[in-house]
């Protein structure tokens, strides 16, 4: 098990806060955030490539907080390919093993049996300049793997490779993790998160907001920037919060109210799917969040629309390709949308 | 053209019958050799400090840099003779260096290690900043992947560094052993004898006129040109 134990690090006019989290053997541990929020500088400083200010970090109960960098045994994958240039891929994938003194015929069969696993045995006696991208990412992480680490720290492993290749890349992750390598992975794309993690930790300007598996905190996200990371979009803080009858009553600002059945607090804020923000058509009974605005915008996409409504706020309504075409709605239309109180969740 | 044009119109005046003659003498082959071996070792010796002290130059940060960095260009900038007075005083008998190499039984006033001293001294900054060039070229990320992947620092140098700023080194040393062997200014303070060729040539011209010390400077650039051209097509596979 990997403990990060109240992990703080300056750095400029940036600072790693207080930053804890735990990671069992064999689990897929993935870290999102956007560009900036310390991420890579938390992945160096468990690597040790950097010393934090304060923290410890403990590996099966050992604190290996003042380990020399090639003493850790961790893997780092960078994200910028540090395929070395004047190796060929052979040579690369045997860097780690020529340091720890096997014998050659050794070397020979890690290397193909490494190469065999990433499927790059075709690529071993190539320059690293003759390779794509998505090439190179393989030889590095067949290189890590090379030297066995305790645990595969990988660094946006999918940024700037084409969307096939990053579907390859996922799913040669997940056989890794399904062989049993601990993996922790450091990405900003939220659909890489949920479709690999075991656990997500939400890192925003050097400290983890959330930490748990993947569906429970994007249905349950408790910031608004782990909303916003989560594609939500609806995400409104109340002024002021009161509870009328059996409902709690935000309102957002003057003359505009937004009703959850859920018990709130003063102060809380409220995120809304989009998905449950529903369209009203004329004569359609209405009771309670029912809002008439303005269509701003209709944002295409291959499995539905967004339609952005100003109704004192923008609201945002996801509608689907059949529903869209039976609605016949533009852009500057009037419309009436309507919100069920069990679908407006407090955070 | 301005650059040619000299060595074109020595070339022309001397007759080939006085090259090869001259290729004959023993003096004058005596004193190549000196001067190649002399230059040569001054080069591989001084590498030995020069290229780890370019790497740190060229990758860690500390106090007085500048300053250091001001030393190694010294030798540029301050005349050969100077030069050669500063190395005499520093290697001549009576200093800590002479006394040392007096238990040997060296004067090196007048040795080939002499000579070699005052060929580093004054051709080691081409080495230094070249090398730290090609350091400083090199992505410290890459040394960063192989600290991680388990190599010590000095295999990081000499496995990652090295052979990646090898173009830069190796176009260092060769400019250093070039400016070894043309010295004059300051060898010739330190040992008028044993004669390194840029003394031969003066000498010649000195007491026997231009024509007698043309066929010997020809002579000369001919090797050192034949050396080049060697060196680099030895290292032109390992930089490709």
């Amino acid at each position: 098990m990997l403990e990060v134990e109240n992990i703080s690090k300056k750095a400029g006019d940036f600072s790693l806060k207080d930053v804890s989290f735990k990671v069992s053997s064999g689990e897929y541990f993935v870290l999102l955030g956007v560009s900036g929020a310390g991420k890579t500088m938390l992945l160096d400083i468990i690597a040790g490539l950097r010393r934090q200010d304060s923290g410890r970090i403990v590996v099966d109960g050992d604190d290996i907080t003042h380990v020399r960098v090639n003493k850790r045994g961790t893997g780092l994958v960078f994200q910028d390919n540090t395929v070395f240039p004047h190796l060929n891929v052979q040579r690369n994938i045997a860097y780690p093993l020529v340091g720890k003194g096997f014998p050659k015929s050794e070397i020979h069969a890690r290397v193909l049996k490494w190469a065999e696993t990433i499927d790059i045995v075709h690529l071993l006696h190539r320059k690293p300049a003759s390779l794509s991208g998505g090439e190179l990412r393989r030889v590095a992480i067949a290189r890590t793997l090379a030297m066995e680490p305790r645990f595969l720290l990988l660094d946006e492993p999918l940024s700037s490779l084409d969307v096939l290749i990053q579907y390859d890349m996922m799913r040669l992750l997940k056989k890794l993790h399904n062989s049993g390598q601990t993996i922790i992975h450091v990405t900003h794309d939220y659909n890489e998160a949920y479709t690999l993690a075991d656990t997500l930790a939400i890192i925003n300007s050097g400290r983890v907001e959330q930490t748990g598996p993947p569906a429970e905190v994007f249905q349950h996200p408790a910031s608004r920037f782990v909303s916003v990371l989560a594609g939500i979009r609806n995400f409104f803080t109340g002024i002021e919060t009161k509870k009328i009858n059996e409902l709690w009553c935000h309102t957002i600002k003057e003359g505009l109210n937004i009703y959850s059945s859920e018990t709130c607090v003063q102060g809380s804020s409220i995120f809304i799917r989009e998905d449950e923000i529903k369209f009203l058509q004329p004569g359609d009974p209405a009771d309670v969040n029912f809002f008439d605005g303005i269509i701003t915008d209709i944002i295409p996409s291959p499995e539905f629309y967004t339609v952005v409504v100003d109704a004192g706020a923008n609201f945002f309504a996801r509608v689907t390709n059949e529903d869209m075409k039976t609605m016949n709605i533009h852009s500057g239309d009037r419309a009436r949308i309507k919100i069920d109180p069990n679908a407006v969740k407090p955070v | 053209m301005f650059l040619i044009a000299p060595i074109a119109g020595m070339f022309f005046a001397t007759p080939v019958s006085d090259v090869f003659e001259s290729s004959k003498d023993k003096e004058v082959r005596d004193s190549i050799w000196l001067t190649l071996f002399t230059a040569m070792g001054a080069t591989l010796v001084a590498a030995i400090g020069a290229i780890p002290l370019a790497y740190l130059l060229a990758r860690k940060e500390f106090r007085f840099k500048r300053i250091v960095l001001g030393i190694v260009d010294l030798p540029i900038v301050i005349p050969h003779s100077a030069a050669g007075i500063a190395i005499l005083g520093f290697i001549s008998r009576g200093t800590a260096l002479g006394k040392f190499a007096s238990v040997f039984g060296v004067d090196l006033v007048g040795h080939p290690i002499g000579i070699s001293i005052a060929m580093a001294f004054v051709s080691i900054p081409f080495l230094i900043n070249s090398a730290r060039d090609g350091f400083m070229n090199v992505p410290v990320r890459l040394e960063k992947a192989a600290l991680v992947l388990g190599a010590s620092p000095i295999r990081v140098f000499f496995s990652i560094s090295l052979p990646l700023a090898w173009k830069n080194v190796v176009s260092g040393l060769i400019m250093m052993f070039a400016r070894g062997m043309s010295e004059f200014g300051a060898v010739v303070i330190v040992a008028y004898h044993p004669m390194v060729t840029p003394i031969l040539i003066f000498e010649r011209f000195g007491s026997f006129g231009l024509s007698y010390a043309r066929p010997v400077a020809i002579l000369f650039i001919l090797v050192s040109l034949l050396f080049f051209i060697v060196l680099r097509l030895l290292t032109k596979n390992k930089n490709a």
